[in-house]
């Protein structure tokens, strides 16, 4: 499941053209796919979920290895906790915490670009649409993403079949 | 927080220092596995996209056909769709043919690829993947061409794919001159890729490029072609670059600045060819 998600998530996020009106910002399908699994399952998994996501995320961009990894890891450690807290299958869950992981990553993975590499800074303005952009592709992009790995979880019998939120089937 | 937990972070915040520690030597290899594995695919998905216009006419065609016409239409739909692909082919065949001739003319060895994917993955950089890597003689830092003009060149090399860095980014630099007066310069992406500085950018998909350091005195004028200087070491002297669109003064009036059209077509390109050294 990890590994056919990631997989899939890596050629749509290569294959979906970045938007020149928000700088370039590409809709974060891996950064998605990460986030699923640091709502929905274990500490372990959401670890090897964003180590996974973040290798393949480095390997399709000329970023140095590990730098997404890494920030996949952070964010999804971050909202690993508040997994009990939010309603799980609600596509406003998806769309808030891909949107804002998407901001926050965007821009940690520019502070590290920045300081960690000779990548020659790009305009403010520039910066912020990418990173607002993203934000948004994201939060638009995550519910779909998430509704279509809850329904490969039920099929492979990882989750209940159709469960409401009162636990009746 | 747990005793588990600190150990956990402690075991992953150690990872991270040895794995933004490593050499390229070991990095590299976990970044071509993975990207070799998707290769395949992007190939598949990406002539497919291709085709899918020609698909997608062809449906619409179908369905808008009257029910007693439908063999008809169907035919003539199967006809123009093949017609579309014989011009498609035709256009792929005469690019490649210019690329060929471009090949003899050089004297350079060159590798011809096709364009896998489009843009870096994260969109950080200005870059396209081509279909030919290691195993076919690519190392890092090669000029890459199309039929019209300079492209970019390769980065981040891999068995059986590469990373081109196209000229439009800002990371690329190319000590460039202009052909007629000789007038030396720098050539570099103009703005960020699809920075807005005015209105009608935020439609223009690619950035101006511009050649910077130009002599205040020298002979340039619109319309001047641009082409490699050769001095640098990465990139051959003579390959087209580009034309000069506008001069302009750099604010700090030192030097002249000249906004560059590109002579290659790089929000299309298909084909293009690596120069060995």
């Amino acid at each position: 499941m990890l590994l056919f998600l990631t997989l899939a998530g890596g050629l749509l996020q290569s294959l979906l053209p970045g938007i020149p009106a928000m700088g370039m910002a590409k809709t974060p399908v891996l950064l998605c796919v990460s986030l699923y699994f640091a709502v929905e399952r274990s500490r372990e998994w959401t670890v090897a979920a964003a180590l996974a996501a973040g290798l393949l995320q480095d390997a399709l961009s000329l970023l140095p290895v590990g730098y997404s990894a890494f920030v996949f890891c952070l964010l999804g450690l971050a909202v690993h906790p508040l997994a009990g807290l939010v309603i799980k299958d609600s596509p406003g869950t998806a769309a808030m915490l891909c949107g804002v992981g998407a901001v926050v990553g965007t821009a940690l993975l520019y502070a590290m670009l920045t300081v960690g590499t000779d990548y020659v800074p790009a305009p403010w303005s520039w910066v912020l649409l990418k990173i607002g952009g993203t934000g948004l592709l994201g939060a638009v992009a995550a519910p779909a993403i998430w509704a279509f790995a809850r329904r490969l979880d039920r099929v492979l019998g990882n989750a209940p079949a159709d469960e409401t939120h009162d636990g009746k089937k | 927080m747990g005793q588990r937990t600190y150990l956990w972070l402690l075991a992953l915040a150690v990872f991270f220092l040895v794995l933004f520690n490593l050499p390229e030597q070991v990095g590299a290899p976990v970044r071509s596995v993975l990207r070799e594995g998707l290769a395949p695919y992007q190939m598949v998905v990406s002539r497919g996209l291709r085709n899918v216009g020609t698909w997608a006419d062809a449906a619409r065609r179908m369905r808008a056909g009257a029910e007693e016409r439908r063999m008809l239409t169907d035919r003539i739909a199967f006809l123009e769709g093949e017609v579309r692909r014989l011009e498609s082919l035709d256009e792929q065949n005469r690019e490649l043919r210019r690329l060929l001739g471009l090949a003899r003319r050089l004297e350079h060895s060159a590798v011809a690829a096709e364009v896998i994917a489009r843009e870096d993955g994260c969109g950080w950089w200005q870059t396209v993947r081509i279909n030919k890597g290691r195993a076919h003689g690519i190392t890092e830092h090669l000029a890459v061409i199309a039929a019209g003009g300079l492209v970019g060149k390769t980065k981040n090399v891999s068995a059986e794919t590469s990373e081109v860095l196209l000229i439009a980014d800002r990371d690329c630099r190319v000590s460039v001159r202009v052909e007629r007066s000789g007038a030396f310069g720098v050539l570099r992406g103009g703005r960020a890729p699809g920075s807005p500085s005015g209105p009608l950018d935020l439609v223009v998909r690619m950035p101006a490029l511009t050649m910077d350091f130009l002599d205040r005195s020298a002979d340039v004028r619109v319309g001047d072609r641009i082409v490699t200087s050769g001095l640098g070491g990465v990139f051959p002297a003579d390959l087209a670059v580009g034309e000069i669109r506008s001069l302009t003064e750099h604010p700090s009036g030192l030097y002249a600045m000249a906004e560059v059209t590109p002579a290659a077509a790089l929000d299309r390109l298909r084909w293009v060819l690596v120069l060995l050294k």
